[in-house]
């Protein structure tokens, strides 16, 4: 194994001083509230070690792992590490544990001192210790991977100076991931997945193993991509299978006067997650156009393995999300149980409608691309958050609810009607910018 | 050699490169000249293979840049214009650093590092860090860390942009050290007086085309050895002075000048030595007879003028 990647990182980032520092403020936070408080030491010691863990080790380390990515793009050494001879594996091992390195080892002392006090404390399992040693190796990963699309995003313009905050995006998301995580409990302690009822702390240790291990593969993955592997969709394609079955499983829990009402979606889930991919992948994978203009050539070509190979990720996710929205219809129209809203005879078309304005939005980030938009990302970002947030509530609050279909897919034939129409109004827009733009002739002969 | 092939490359708006057919010698400094936004970084970044082209190949030696990238980029090294150092390393660790990059034998690192530090001069830096090294040092640091591995081709964008004279005369010397040593380089660069001291080969760009070179009708490099301008200044009649210039050799070719006429003429003196005889004997009064080497410059220009 080439460790090169990984010394170097050491090098850089492990402070011989904050890791005195640290450990020394730990102690002392030890030693000052066992010596003042009144309640069980071990249960002090524990608490406080814990903290320790998720401060230092968790939100630090994935803000240095991914400063130290996001650096070598802003000091222009990423060049010479793309033409390296560093290995994909080797070259993710020292991205992914040499920048942490001291968050690691200060981690290892906080997780063996809290482990030592859960051994004297029942209400602590070690269980728990290594579910947030799992999960903050998920959230390592995962802010690795978004740095590497960062960089992917970024190669030609280094100012990356306004994207230290992407991490805290992704705690966030993180933290809102474990509360809706709790709503699939089907009682106090339970999952019930496939009709299985699963303890919640075995299932939530299960599922976060695999998605880190899911985070670990993306960053092998775009690490390949950036090493200039020649790298298929496959693992993208995995995932959304894996997905799929995944949350497929779940089953949802509704609560009404104290009562449970075990609603089990099938797709629902599956589809919403797909949803959520398509437009994070849009979001977050460069948007180059001629690369779409070799995957139509390719198409033209009808050269299907070359079409596999260049087709952007999100196009991906959204397949999938077709596919599921067809058979969540399907499942709707046979199983009446399942169906939303008023108009019964037609809402098992609901997911198509949802899919319909799923595709609207993609296509207004295409289309503020196409228009080069400045900073096109967060402008269609903007969008979203006024279109299916502000919006709707102002004109909901202050006016009348009737007009809320308009925003989002609130009534099948309104709704869908309206989300037909917003998709042809968007494909003549891009037609007309392609037409009339500035794209050069080759894309718009394309 | 780095052979190009019918290379297009386009960007949303435009068609940066267009049918570029061009090969790279082995063991030449070929100088690739163009203004500002001729197409020359995006040249060089298909060339190396961090961009992949609209349409057209590249080969290194019989290597497929764009199939195997990786083993391309065993035989070729590449400095960008802008290049970037760790400031809180070394030069030392950055040399292991960059021995390491290449997946280097352990057992070869040491003599690796020294064999490069010689040949950058960096010997007395050693254990600097490269916050501390001026920006001539920085660049041949760097230019270290891309040579390490002892790659066939070393390619650099304007690698001499912002430094100092000495600085640049530093790094000609390294250019023409590292082609002695049997290295290829390619050079891009709008400064032609820069490239005057080391480019044996030279290759022009403007919008993206390259220049087409008549004698061997394919796009190609131009050739600057052999050549010398002789710069020829007389009291009497400039036209008379150029009939006598046309009847002595027809095929010259010649440009009127506010100093005099220059001649494009061989770089042999007992050739030279005969024209001036036989102006001298025609009675032009000639008080000035200077052999100018063809710059680089005029043969930029001049190919420009031939498209």
């Amino acid at each position: 194994m080439n460790l090169t990647e990984l010394k170097k990182n050491v090098w850089l980032y492990f402070s011989k001083a904050s890791f005195i520092g640290i450990v020394v403020v730990y102690f002392l936070a030890l030693f000052l509230t066992t010596s003042i408080s009144d309640e069980s030491t071990s249960g002090n010691i524990y608490a406080i070690s814990i903290g320790f863990f998720i401060v230092i080790t968790s939100i630090w380390g994935s803000f240095s792992l991914s400063n130290a990515l996001l650096s070598e793009l802003r000091n222009r050494t990423w060049v010479y590490q793309k033409m390296s001879a560093i290995s994909a594996l080797d070259m993710s091992f020292g991205k992914l544990f040499g920048p942490t390195a001291m968050h690691w080892l200060v981690g290892a002392i906080f997780l063996s001192i809290a482990t030592l006090a859960s051994f004297s404390s029942r209400d602590h399992s070690l269980l728990s210790l290594f579910h947030l040693f799992l999960g903050t190796l998920f959230l390592h990963a995962s802010s690795l991977v978004l740095s590497l699309l960062v960089v992917r995003q970024k190669q030609d313009s280094p100012d990356t100076t306004n994207l230290s905050g992407r991490p805290f995006l992704l705690i966030a998301f993180f933290l809102i991931l474990k509360a809706i995580a709790s709503s699939f409990k089907t009682d106090l302690n339970d999952f019930t997945w496939y009709g299985l009822a699963i303890n919640s702390d075995f299932f939530e240790t299960l599922s976060l193993l695999v998605f880190a291990i899911w985070a670990i593969l993306g960053v092998y993955r775009n690490m390949r991509e950036e090493l200039q592997y020649q790298n298929l969709p496959n693992y993208w394609v995995a995932f959304n299978v894996f997905v799929v079955f995944y949350f497929s499983g779940l089953v949802f829990k509704e609560v009404h006067d104290g009562v449970y009402t075990v609603f089990n979606g099938l797709f629902a889930f599956a589809f919403a997650m797909h949803v959520l991919l398509t437009v994070l992948t849009l979001f977050l994978e460069p948007i180059n156009f001629m690369d779409y203009l070799q995957f139509f050539k390719n198409w033209g070509k009808k050269s299907w393995e070359k079409i596999y190979a260049s087709m952007p990720l999100w196009v991906f996710s959204l397949a999938f999300s077709f596919v599921l929205c067809l058979v969540l219809s399907l499942q709707m129209l046979v199983d009446k149980s399942l169906n939303l809203g008023e108009e019964e005879s037609y809402s098992f078309l609901y997911p198509l409608v949802a899919f319909m304005f799923l595709l609207k939005s993609l296509l207004v980030n295409l289309y503020l691309h196409l228009k080069q938009t400045k900073k096109a990302n967060f402008v269609w970002f903007l969008y979203l958050a006024l279109w299916y947030g502000l919006l709707p509530a102002t004109i909901g609050g202050l006016f009348s609810a009737y007009g809320l279909f308009l925003f989002y897919p609130a009534n099948v034939i309104l709704s869908g009607s309206a989300s037909v129409f917003y998709v042809l109004f968007m494909l003549w827009l891009i037609r007309k910018e392609l037409k009339n733009g500035e794209a050069s002739e080759l894309i718009k002969s394309a | 050699m780095i052979s190009v092939k019918n290379l297009s490359h386009d960007y949303y708006k435009y068609r940066a490169l267009q049918n570029i057919d061009v090969e790279f010698k082995k063991h030449a400094i070929t100088a690739l000249v163009g203004p500002n936004g001729a197409g020359k970084t995006t040249l060089i970044k298909c060339m190396v293979g961090l961009m992949k082209p609209t349409q057209g190949k590249v080969f290194i030696d019989d290597i497929n840049v764009y199939e195997q990238p990786r083993e391309a980029h065993r035989k070729l090294a590449y400095l960008p214009d802008f290049f970037g150092l760790y400031d809180n390393l070394t030069v030392k660790q950055h040399l292991q650093y960059a021995a390491g990059c290449h997946a280097m034998d352990a057992s070869l690192v040491d003599e690796a590092i020294q064999r490069t530090i010689d040949q950058i001069a960096l010997g007395d830096k050693l254990n600097e860090k490269a916050i501390a090294l001026s920006r001539g040092m920085r660049q041949r640091l760097a230019i270290g860390q891309a040579i390490i591995s002892r790659p066939d081709y070393l390619v650099l964008d304007e690698p001499a942009s912002g430094l100092d004279p000495e600085a640049r005369l530093s790094l000609s010397k390294l250019f023409l050290k590292l082609r002695d040593d049997g290295m290829s380089l390619i050079i891009s660069s709008h400064i032609l007086a820069e490239l005057e001291e080391y480019a044996t080969e030279l290759v022009v760009i403007r919008d993206g085309v390259l220049f087409e070179d008549k004698a061997s009708s394919r796009f190609d490099n131009v050739e600057v050895e052999n050549v010398v301008g002789l710069l020829i200044s007389c009291l009497d009649d400039t036209a008379g002075l150029i009939a006598s210039v046309k009847a002595y050799a027809p095929e010259l070719q010649l440009q009127e000048e506010r100093r005099g006429v220059r001649i494009w003429f061989s770089d042999d003196k007992d050739k030279q030595v005969a024209l001036l005889r036989y102006l001298v004997e025609k009675g032009h009064k000639i008080f000035h007879f200077e052999a100018m080497e063809k710059r680089m410059q005029d043969k930029y220009f001049e190919s420009i003028e031939n498209k």
